[in-house]
């Protein structure tokens, strides 16, 4: 009777054990499920890809309006906390389909590294191109540029402007 | 061995019992967790900050059809502008929108003269909000138009919806961002605060400016440029217009970059695709904004030279 009595107990320790082990579980948080890297083993890679996009946000922006509006792009500098990365991200909004390109700059005293893309062709109104990323282990900020042009593919990197840039950040 | 210290299992079906045990009892644990929860789990890199008071949501939270002015008064939640006075206040389409803090600056390096004001408005949810469209009058002229143009943003600050209390916010100073974890009182809304400016044509002088927030809108993610939602919406005008034209989605890689978006996959042989892009791209911003946007405009204007 005794046994059986210290074998309840023993059990009912263990269960009370476990639900308490159960409730301290760890779960992955849900914005870090998809995510492939973490800062500079994102650099150079596709930042859909890599899952990066999905907590993205967009720090500095600029619209770049030439020949009246007839050439209008967005340019956005995208960043992900999950992935401690960022890129340029360059949208169309132009009258009609456009070659479009654009440069994240970061490095030396003039921002003269830089990861870019160019479409080989031209793309719809309000879609977008976006570059490899860049984890900023090595640099303090970035700069993103960004155009469109009806003629391309456009040559990259972006040249450094106010014009086509955003401002640090 | 004393069994009171040490009771073994002395068959299958013991140890059956047991493990169904453990199972059940880390399933209650399991399920006992939200109960238990108290705050949202937080990334290894985000920043405990110290617990700071939220003042209190914007005073009308109904909804008024026509846009409103409200006198300056210290903005009305979470961390105050760089400038507290001057602040113009609007809602419009249920959407608070301020502007504060106009000024002039000149970028050290190319000596460019950047114009702009703080302008803060409230998130709907944690969705990536943005200011979508904006433009500028200088003296009452239109300068988005101007042969070149461009204007831009840069972050301030930005303060997720809070959840469960807990209030996640983003601050932007000197290219760096950082973020951090506070308490959030009830009531407390989302907001995000960018300065909005427009690079300076040259020549210009001008004794009163216009900002004017046209839109904002969830910027898509790049893989969310070519929602089902989106593409379908386009599709179904293109067919009420009984146009002939199939749009599609985007999605390229291209040595570690890419492309998303909608385009033209299929059109009538006799229609050009100059045309045809002209009949899509006319519906794509409405609908867009439709699904994503809140349209505004939010007016605010300045005179800086008083």
């Amino acid at each position: 009777m005794t046994i059986k009595f210290s074998t309840r107990v023993m059990y009912v320790f263990l269960c009370a054990s476990l639900i308490l082990l159960g409730t301290w579980i760890p779960f992955p948080a849900n914005n870090t499920l998809a995510a492939g890297c973490y800062g500079s083993s994102c650099t150079g890679l596709n930042p859909h890809t890599l899952g990066c996009d999905n907590d993205a946000k967009t720090g500095p922006s600029k619209t770049v309006s030439e020949n009246g509006g007839q050439n209008k792009a967005k340019v956005e500098n995208r960043y992900s906390v999950v992935c401690n990365a960022e890129w340029e991200r360059t949208r169309n909004k132009s009258s009609g389909s456009r070659y479009a390109a654009g440069s994240i700059r970061y490095g030396c005293a003039n921002y003269c590294y830089h990861q870019s893309v160019s479409s080989p062709g031209p793309i719809s109104y309000n879609q977008v191109v976006y570059t490899p990323m860049i984890g900023p282990d090595t640099y303090t900020d970035t700069r993103s540029c960004g155009r469109v042009a009806t003629s391309g593919p456009i040559p990259i990197p972006i040249p450094l402007s106010n014009f086509r840039c955003t401002l640090a950040g | 061995m004393n069994k009171l210290e040490h009771p073994q299992p002395k068959s299958l079906l013991s140890i059956l019992s047991i493990l169904l045990l453990l199972a059940i009892a880390v399933a209650g644990g399991l399920a006992l967790r939200p109960y238990l929860a108290e705050r949202p789990a937080q990334a290894a890199d985000v920043l405990q900050s110290e617990q700071r008071g939220v003042p209190p949501s914007p005073a009308d939270s109904a909804a008024q059809p026509q846009p409103t002015t409200r006198s300056a008064e210290p903005e009305p939640s979470g961390q105050p502008l760089p400038a507290a006075n001057g602040i113009q206040v609007q809602r419009v389409n249920d959407t608070e929108v301020s502007a504060a803090n106009f000024r002039v600056q000149t970028d050290p390096a190319s000596e460019q003269k950047q114009a702009g004001a703080d302008v803060c408005f409230e998130l709907r949810d944690s969705r990536d909000w943005v200011i979508w469209e904006a433009s500028f009058l200088l003296d009452g002229q239109d300068i988005t138009a101007n042969e070149m143009f461009s204007y831009g943003t840069l972050p301030l600050e930005i303060r997720e919806p809070p959840v469960d209390g807990q209030q996640r916010v983003f601050s932007f100073k000197g290219g760096q961002m950082t973020t951090r974890w506070e308490a959030a009182q009830p009531g407390t809304k989302g907001r995000r605060c960018d300065f909005l400016y427009f690079d300076v044509p040259p020549g210009a002088n001008f004794s009163q400016v216009t900002i004017i927030v046209e839109t904002l809108a969830v910027n898509p993610q790049e893989g969310e440029e070519c929602t089902a939602a989106y593409a379908g919406r386009i599709q179904q005008e293109l067919d009420r217009l009984e146009s002939g034209i199939t749009v599609g989605c985007v999605l390229e890689e291209w040595e570690g970059g890419g492309s998303a978006g909608v385009r033209i996959v299929d059109k009538p042989d006799w229609m050009s695709q100059g045309e045809a892009e002209a009949i899509m791209f006319a519906l794509v911003e409405d609908v867009f904004l439709d699904l994503y946007g809140i349209r505004g405009p939010w007016v605010f204007t300045f005179a800086p030279e008083e």
